[in-house]
């Protein structure tokens, strides 16, 4: 059965639509910016940090407008938003911490995850009950894997994958501690990579097995997997083993190979071991030609969001026969040969290999074609 | 969808562990929760001295995942046979607050913030059993045994997955619960919404 995925929306640094911060994109900028003294942590800080003036107004928290803002889009993007409320209609909520500041002001019950979900349902007045995903940095990708089995095996006609994640305290102090953040925007993949920047991002869009309740079909989703490296729980396998084995059971889900594929959206966190571990595996796959980017350079690292908005930008690209340069790259950084792209190139490509990576050893990969 | 089988199930509690609704260690009730668990890993000669870095979420996915890893179950399947899908209400709450705490003395460390993700748990389990096979973390309002056993039916049909550990953990306060559910194709007992509800609410 042919799954198709469409409506998507994003909102991040650079706007409130998927175009919008496409052109943004193309045309060399960074959402990415400075924060002398960043949630008061005492540090220099580079992060994605959403403006208010991108988001709608009446949510009391910045999380909540962040998702309105990214569902309206969806809605505009449905020829009929009425499938929404069907009872063959499912909603899949992606996101690592949801609205964990609730938790530093003495409110946990404010920072639980499902409360995401609940909202968003009771908001589009949604029949079955939300699948919250919170699978580290992975999520927003597993989110779209995730749906598109539920539809292949008819346990749905449409699902609704939405991502969220904030910067916050609470992440950027321990990704601080951890020693994990650049000291500039942050350059993937580059010799010079010194670490992530955070950034915050919401995404949503709908896969369906029914291509007539979008006025624009996107993509149609291939296939997709994930995989735990067994190996540790904050660092990257030496090997790439989970990646590299995320990558051939997509592969075989999508019954293709890998001379199928026209780019590569990969993960590229510019941490000095993430990046290396994926050049390895893209390596054991014979995938070293193939055109490469990563968007963190961009818009930062958006953690639980990252595999969603990542999905639907990289799907623009295709759709914009554009894939975009590699934010930050300028001299190959990994062991590896990669064919990271360090200018955008005009072309047609029609195949999207998207890739993400986590803490837990959790690995995953999807497979996309242009519509 | 497939009809799975539930072949063996395991429960972590305040006052003890089981297997099969036999017991396999009884808590001393004068001792923490903390003593109790180490306790718990000498019974069951787990020498695996990792588990002494783990947050309490982790230590006990651990010993609920030990009693069903058993060497035939692992011998009988490929690394990336056996799935992995969890779920709770809370995510994980106590190592939350716990680095909220630290940040706010200024004194963030890797070693608690690693664990403010649920899906860690999968990661110590997947290390544990040299497990490569799909996984997900699911966050629920309450136990929601037919969304489990659904995922479980889905990845057995849509992947390499045979077998597939399902389950419930929470951990923070006084909250201490982990019931962890084998599903296999192979098998006798079918794995029921109502059956697991009732190993999930009996008493033992």
């Amino acid at each position: 059965m042919k799954v198709y995925l469409g409506a998507s929306g994003a909102i991040n640094p650079f706007g409130n639509s998927v175009s919008g911060i496409f052109d943004a994109m193309k045309s060399g900028e960074t959402g990415v910016a400075k924060f002398p003294n960043a949630f008061d942590l005492g540090k220099q800080e580079f992060l994605g940090i959403i403006d208010e003036k991108l988001l709608p107004k009446g949510e009391v928290s910045k999380i909540y407008r962040m998702l309105e803002g990214s569902i309206q889009q969806t809605l505009e993007g449905l020829q009929d938003t009425s499938i929404l409320k069907s009872d063959r209609t499912r909603l899949i909520v992606c996101s690592t911490k949801g609205d964990i500041e609730e938790l530093e002001k003495g409110n946990p019950s404010g920072a639980n995850l499902s409360l995401l979900g609940e909202h968003i349902q009771r908001k589009l007045q949604m029949k079955n009950e939300p699948l919250v995903v919170s699978s580290a940095c992975i999520s927003g990708l597993l989110g779209i894997i995730n749906g598109a089995r539920m539809i292949q095996q008819n346990l749905a006609d449409h699902v609704l994958v939405v991502g969220a994640d904030l910067v916050t305290k609470f992440t950027l102090s321990g990704f601080i501690s951890f020693y994990a953040t650049a000291t500039g925007v942050s350059k993937p993949y580059d010799a010079d990579r010194d670490g992530i920047n955070l950034g915050e991002a919401a995404a949503s869009t709908v896969l369906s097995k029914d291509s007539s309740i979008f006025k624009k079909v996107e993509a149609e989703y291939l296939g997709g997997a994930s995989a735990n490296d067994a190996n540790h729980i904050s660092g990257p396998s030496r090997t790439g083993e989970g990646l590299y084995r995320s990558v051939k059971n997509a592969f075989a889900d999508a019954c293709l190979s890998a001379e199928n594929v026209d780019y590569i959206s990969a993960h590229g966190t510019a941490t000095s071991f993430n990046d290396e571990m994926e050049s390895i595996a893209f390596d054991r796959h014979g995938m070293s030609r193939i055109p490469l980017n990563s968007f963190k350079g961009y818009f930062g690292h958006t953690l639980g969001a990252a595999g969603l908005i990542e999905t639907v930008i990289g799907i623009e690209s295709l759709q914009k026969n554009t894939l975009l340069k590699s934010y930050g790259f300028e001299k190959q950084g990994t062991s590896k040969n990669i064919n990271v792209l360090s200018a955008n190139k005009e072309g047609s490509f029609n195949t999207m290999l998207k890739t993400a990576s986590g803490f837990g050893g959790s690995n995953a990969a999807g497979i996309f074609k242009k519509a | 969808m497939r009809n799975l089988n539930l072949t063996s199930w395991s429960k972590v509690t305040t006052t003890g562990i089981w297997k099969d609704a036999k017991s396999v260690f009884h808590f001393n009730e004068n001792e923490n929760t903390s003593s109790n668990l180490k306790q718990a890993y000498t019974n069951l000669n787990l020498s695996y001295p990792k588990f002494f870095k783990m947050d309490g979420l982790c230590k006990i996915g651990i010993l609920a995942s030990e009693l069903l890893f058993t060497d035939a179950v692992k011998e009988k399947y490929g690394d990336d046979e056996i799935a992995l899908i969890l779920s709770n209400s809370q995510s994980s709450l106590q190592s939350d607050a716990d680095h909220v705490k630290q940040y706010a003395e200024g004194t963030a460390s890797p070693a608690v913030f690693v664990y403010t993700l649920p899906n860690i748990t999968i990661g110590e389990i997947s290390i544990r059993h040299k497990l490569l096979g799909e996984s997900n973390f699911y966050i629920f309002e309450s136990f929601r045994s037919n969304q489990l056993l659904e995922q479980a039916a889905l990845l057995m049909s849509t992947t390499p997955t045979k077998a597939c550990l399902v389950g419930w953990l929470e951990y923070f306060g006084n909250t201490v619960e982990a019931v962890f559910f084998l599903l296999e194709k192979e098998g006798t007992n079918p794995a029921t919404s109502q059956l697991l509800d009732k190993i999930k609410d009996t008493i033992y």
